[in-house]
């Protein structure tokens, strides 16, 4: 596990990585298992949902809570499952190119026989594999146990809502990465990716409230992730914003890292 | 003899400090050059600006006539680097340590490793964090040697390693000479640099101030001399004093001290006829040195021609430029 950059990078994450799956799976698990007491006192649920106002009902239940995709948009998706994600991602970005350079080794690799742009893809490809295998694991847990618990969701969907949240994920992820590889700190990756995060979250919850608002929330990232995942499902235009602000931030950290200097 | 590292102008400012200014420097094939000057004198910026680790803010560097910025995969290929701040994967062992960098470089000579392993009595088992510095060091200088590079550039490499292990490296520096190796060893210790190398450059606050050969340079070398006798050491001190070299002399009691410029062999031959308790001679100081030959501005006064910067402010005396 020391062939290349990227198995290295592998080789040293792979014990938190799997950490985080089990947290994934877990916390999935656990949310389809209540579903079913949850369905048989539903009608007064749904009766304190619909008494909220409408803003905070759309942030923090979603619209149909009784229903299998309301109740793991409302639980799963509004809140835990990208908290996760992002947390994994933006810290995995971080580390990418910030992690090395602050623990000094970075030299020791660049002055092997490497180009530079072949490291920082490596690393890059070290967060879009593990951003991969969660999403993978929050589709196969969702998959297995969804109908154990009286959901009858369809395959398609329960993919569509998983592929969403990794993509929220990985947009996020490549802005820390971007942010690491420019300027060689994780600390202030960290700072302008999960503040980005939280003003880009706000953007979207509040956009109901005024029509200024309202005309800038597309260029929030969480416009394109909604409030409904799963019952929502996943357009063209959502997959392209996370692509390209992806793509974007690993064509920037590429041309940022490779005309500056190192550590000093 | 063709040259192999070559600096032409190469300067590199860290916002308004000078790391480096307008360095030229040639060493040829199968040369082992020393880099010698203070802490913060621009070695190590000037080293990196060769890994392509920095980029110039003007000039350029060739070694084995690749350029350092559009070349340097292949430069680097060539060439072995023990960097001065030492950051190893500390969660690895050693031996990770090196096979990663082999699986990044190839051409790694398995035996090779191991036999260096053995030489410099080091436990590739153990996990680098576990390792002193002087251990750490060692697996640096396996990862810099174990693919027989055709040049080997040096940050400070004997620091933190043992006397005994230091002339282990010099002698492993000597065998990569015989065998043509090109070896840039940077250090602030004159005597490590006189024990291993053929010339040197001297350099401080950003600037060359002198490109000497060792041997002229042991010729003009002072350095502080105390001789214990068995006996009272007055009566002694005139036949020391008339020796060439010898200056300052001052007895008291049993011992004589004296300044001494220049080869030992007339006060040892002197030395030899009288009953000697001890003799200590401390090592050149490498700022004494600075003094005495270039003179108290030699920093802002740059003897190499065509040194003179030419636009940027000069440095100011008082500041330490270089970040590392």
């Amino acid at each position: 596990m020391l062939g290349s950059v990227f198995a290295k990078g592998m080789r040293d994450q792979w014990r938190s990585l799997l950490v985080w799956a089990l947290a994934v799976a877990v916390i999935a698990l656990m949310i389809a298992a209540f579903y079913p007491s949850v369905k048989a006192s539903m009608a007064s649920y749904q009766q304190i949902a619909d008494q909220m106002p409408k803003v905070l009902r759309d942030a923090f239940i979603g619209s149909d809570i009784g229903s299998p995709a309301g109740w793991l948009d409302t639980k799963l998706f509004s809140m835990m499952a990208p908290i996760m994600f992002l947390v994994y991602a933006i810290a995995a970005g971080a580390r990418g190119i910030a992690g090395e350079e602050e623990d000094g080794t970075l030299d020791l690799l660049l002055a092997q026989p490497v180009s530079r742009g072949r490291v920082l893809l490596q690393k890059y490809a070290g967060l879009v594999a593990g951003v991969v295998l969660l999403t993978a694991v929050l589709f196969a847990t969702l998959a297995i146990t969804a109908p154990m618990f009286q959901m009858h969701l369809g395959t398609w969907q329960l993919l569509q809502a998983s592929l969403l949240v990794g993509l929220l994920g990985l947009a996020f992820g490549s802005i820390a990465f971007l942010v690491a590889a420019a300027w060689g700190r994780r600390g202030l990756a960290y700072g302008v990716a999960g503040g980005l995060a939280g003003i880009m979250y706000l953007m979207d919850i509040l956009a109901p409230l005024s029509s200024v608002l309202e005309r800038i929330q597309p260029a929030s990232l969480y416009y394109y992730y909604g409030i409904a995942p799963v019952s929502d499902g996943m357009r063209a235009v959502d997959v392209l914003a996370f692509g390209i602000t992806a793509l974007s931030a690993l064509v920037l950290a590429y041309a940022a890292f490779a005309r500056r200097d190192i550590g000093a | 003899m063709s040259v192999t590292i070559e600096t032409m102008g190469l300067t590199k400012y860290y916002g308004r400090q000078p790391g480096i200014l307008d360095l030229d420097l040639e060493v040829a094939e199968g040369e082992v050059f020393g880099f010698l000057g203070p802490n913060g004198a621009g070695k190590t910026t000037t080293i990196r600006l060769l890994l392509d680790l920095l980029r110039p803010t003007r000039g350029s560097a060739r070694v084995l006539g690749l350029d350092s910025r559009r070349d340097g995969v292949e430069l680097r290929r060539r060439l072995g680097y023990v960097p001065g701040e030492l950051a190893l994967y500390d969660k690895l062992t050693g031996d990770e340590n090196l096979r990663y960098f082999t699986a990044l470089r190839g051409g790694v000579d398995r035996d090779w490793v191991r036999k260096l392993a053995e030489r410099f009595d080091l436990d590739l088992t153990r996990h680098v964090g576990s390792l002193s510095t002087g251990n750490k060091r060692k697996v640096a200088l396996l990862q810099a040697f174990m693919h027989r590079p055709a040049v080997l550039i040096l940050d400070e490499p004997t620091s933190g390693l043992d006397p005994l292990m230091q002339h282990e490296f010099y002698a492993l520096l000597r065998e990569c000479r015989e065998a043509g190796q090109t070896i840039l060893l940077s250090s602030h210790l004159l005597p490590e640099v006189q024990e291993v190398c053929g010339r040197a450059a001297f350099v401080r606050e950003g600037r060359l101030v002198a490109v000497e050969s060792m041997g002229a340079l042991g010729e003009r070398t002072v350095r502080e001399v105390e001789v214990e006798f068995a006996a009272p050491a007055a009566e002694r001190a005139p036949e020391f004093a008339a020796l060439p070299g010898v200056s300052d002399l001052d007895a008291s009691g049993r011992r004589l001290r004296f300044k001494l410029s220049g080869r030992f062999d007339p006060v040892v031959k002197q030395l030899a006829r009288y009953d000697v308790v001890s003799l200590t001679s401390a090592e050149p100081d490498l700022d004494d040195l600075f003094m005495t030959y270039y003179g108290a501005d030699a920093a802002a006064e740059p003897a190499a021609p065509g040194a003179a910067p030419d636009g940027p402010p000069a440095p100011s005396s008082d500041g330490s430029p270089d970040a590392g």
